[in-house]
């Protein structure tokens, strides 16, 4: 059979029913975030009235903001009906308030209930998952590639090189990381961005000890010399032999990073350092909903839940990934 | 003969803890154009590490602390790292001793026959895919359109040594270097790569650098012979002199360790003793404790490589007695 080493471990993984599961649960999450507005938005889809078809949802995209000049003033909202509209599955955007309608609980014209603003949670869990994934990609980036790039020059070089790097390392994994990111968001000030900076230049170094020790057994292997033989550089020999290697085990350590980096997120955004309001997030969600818990069950019920879910989604697929690369769990060739 | 290769006095050593292991010394020899030199000898004996010092690829924490190895009249221990790397390959190339780890295993075959063709020859994608299938069907691999998008794991290695050999010859080297080609393959294997690498020698004019602890695939092959002991050149010269009247006591030994069929012995011969640790190497002859026919002259002082008719090399004073 035609498989190189991605294939082999495709086949591995795909035997784990559970981890199967959560994969589909990830890349579920994923194209929420992706499409969040397209399916928690205020504005209809398609507009029909006088004889006229308007795209109040898409202008409002491709435009950033702004609104159809002749529907200016009109009231969009699913109650007030004239003409045809086609809302999207939640009807609601995540800063609409209504004070009509504050804490109530799941029912059918709020499936999640409504926040202490009459926001509705639902609304507000979708596009809370685009912070949680946002940044629990782009920081896990961040800090992979900063661990590849040190792992791989100190595991190729050796020697003081090595020596230096490894030190640094030790001496970085002694921080506390969240006390660190801590302070260093109490100096920059909370944002979005500075979020996922701070959680990325802090924690490469167990990438970094991972690469580095993959380069250490990889670069005696005969094909890494061979490759020296015919003539190849060392950035080519550690790109593009080395490197493809060693990426599995980054591969599990990442799939658990960004279940470690929703999960400080969420810490920093339930002590006030994460994103602001009123962009939402899930930890922010969660923080806010402590003043009701007595009878709000569902404020802090559900997005504790969809913590709870994303990051066991993220920890069963890493963990069928450490598995199928397990070369003694291999079924054979 | 022209020489194309000419290896003076290369000494290589590792330094480990505070007593360096002095790995080859004081080697000295010369590869002609279009012929075999076999190098022979037991496992540590320092041949792998000369291979490796012709292209710089000594494994740290080797050093090259002296010597000169000129490849066409320029010294290869001078050249930067850039310079080096165009030597590497396209006029030096290396096979290695273990076909099943020398390539890499998370690509298919023909790209890395087709890489070390772009690094070399000026050559488009199609292009070096057209000559990679052409390389592979030259060292007999079947079907090898087909087996180009094959990975490494689905060949034996004796299929493995052929594509190892495939890229080696991809941007015609003047000389292979050849470190053990055949010894992780089984015997009738061997003599099928072996006779395809001489058959490509001589189309292709190419000098072969064969490492080997086999003496019957130098006796076939190799034009010239040189057997290293613990570090050393122990006798060196053309084969069929050799084998007609081996000069050291360590070559006469090697060849009596050489069972032969039919032979009535139920013992093999071997040489008494082991080799010494080449840490500190003892004044006189390296040989000394395992030899035969030692005298207490040969301790006095160092022996060096005694010349006699036909280029012959001995490093034995008694080779005359």
């Amino acid at each position: 059979m035609k498989a190189g080493y991605w294939g082999v471990l495709w086949r591995e993984f795909s035997k784990n029913r559970l981890a199967l599961a959560g994969l589909v649960i990830v890349i579920s999450l994923i194209l929420l975030a992706l499409c969040a507005p397209l399916i928690a938005n205020n504005k209809p889809y398609i507009y029909i009235t006088e004889g006229k078809v308007y795209l109040p949802l898409f202008y409002d995209i491709i435009t950033n903001g702004k609104e159809y000049a002749e529907l200016k003033g009109t009231d969009l909202s699913k109650e007030k009906f004239t003409g045809f509209k086609l809302f999207p599955p939640v009807a609601y955007s995540y800063s609409e308030y209504d004070l009509d309608s504050i804490v109530v609980p799941p029912s059918r014209k709020h499936l999640m209930g409504t926040d202490e603003q009459g926001r509705d949670l639902l609304a507000r869990m979708i596009y809370g998952s685009r912070v949680s994934i946002f940044i629990g990609f782009i920081a896990v980036i961040i800090y992979v590639a900063i661990g590849i790039i040190i792992g791989s020059i100190a595991g190729y070089y050796g020697g003081w090189i090595d020596m230096v790097i490894s030190r640094i390392i030790e001496v970085i994994m002694c921080f506390p990381t969240f006390f660190l990111i801590l302070t260093i968001l109490a100096l920059w000030g909370p944002s979005l961005a500075s979020v996922m900076l701070v959680i990325g230049i802090t924690s490469w170094p167990g990438i970094a000890r991972i690469v580095r020790g993959e380069f250490l057994k990889l670069r005696e292997m005969d094909f890494v010399v061979a490759s020296q033989a015919v003539g190849a550089a060392d950035r080519w020999i550690i790109f593009r032999h080395i490197l493809p290697n060693a990426l599995a085990p980054v591969l599990v350590s990442a799939t658990f990073g960004i279940a470690s980096t929703i999960l400080i997120e969420s810490s920093l955004s339930f002590l006030g350092f994460g994103v602001q309001p009123p962009t939402p997030s899930w930890g922010d969600i969660l923080s806010q909903s402590r003043d009701f818990m007595d009878f709000a069950w569902w404020l802090t019920f559900i997005p504790g839940f969809a913590i709870f879910i994303t990051i066991t989604a993220y920890n069963l697929v890493g963990d069928a990934l450490q598995d199928a690369m397990n070369p003694k769990s291999l079924s054979g060739k | 003969m022209t020489a194309i290769l000419d290896v003076q006095n290369l000494g290589v050593r590792f330094p480990s803890g505070g007593r360096d292991i002095l790995a080859v010394r004081d080697v000295s020899f010369t590869l002609y154009k279009g012929s075999t030199l076999g190098f022979v000898g037991e496992s540590g004996c320092g041949k792998s590490v000369t291979a490796y010092a012709i292209l710089k690829l000594v494994p740290q924490p080797g050093i090259i602390d002296s010597g000169r190895i000129l490849y066409q009249g320029r010294d290869i221990l001078r050249m930067d790292d850039d310079e080096i790397r165009k030597v590497r390959g396209k006029e030096i190339a290396m096979i290695f001793q273990e076909p099943m780890i020398s390539l890499n295993p998370v690509f298919s075959i023909g790209y890395q026959i087709s890489e070390s063709i772009m690094l070399h020859l000026r050559m488009s994608k199609r292009e070096a895919r057209e000559y990679s299938i052409e390389l592979l069907k030259s060292v007999g691999i079947p079907d090898p359109g087909k087996r180009y998008n094959s990975y490494p794991h689905e060949f034996s290695g004796g299929m493995r040594q052929r594509v190892m050999i495939a890229i080696a010859l991809s941007a015609s080297p003047s000389i292979l270097i050849a470190d053990e080609p055949t010894t992780a393959l089984d015997v009738t294997i061997q003599a099928q790569i072996l006779e395809m690498l001489l058959k490509i020698q001589e189309e292709r004019q190419m000098s072969l650098l064969l490492i080997t602890h086999d003496l019957g695939i130098v006796a076939n092959i190799a034009d010239e012979i040189a057997i290293m002991y613990a570090g050393e050149i122990a006798e060196y010269g053309r084969s069929i002199d050799i084998f007609k009247k081996p000069g050291h006591p360590y070559t006469r030994g090697l060849f009596k360790a050489i069972p032969r069929i039919g032979d009535p012995r139920s013992e093999l011969a071997t040489i008494p003793g082991m080799v010494p640790s080449i840490t500190s190497p003892p004044t006189g002859c390296v040989f000394y404790p395992r030899c035969p026919i030692r005298i207490k002259k040969c301790i006095q002082a160092p022996v060096p490589l005694l010349h006699f008719a036909n280029k012959r090399l001995v490093r034995c004073i008694r080779y005359k007695d």
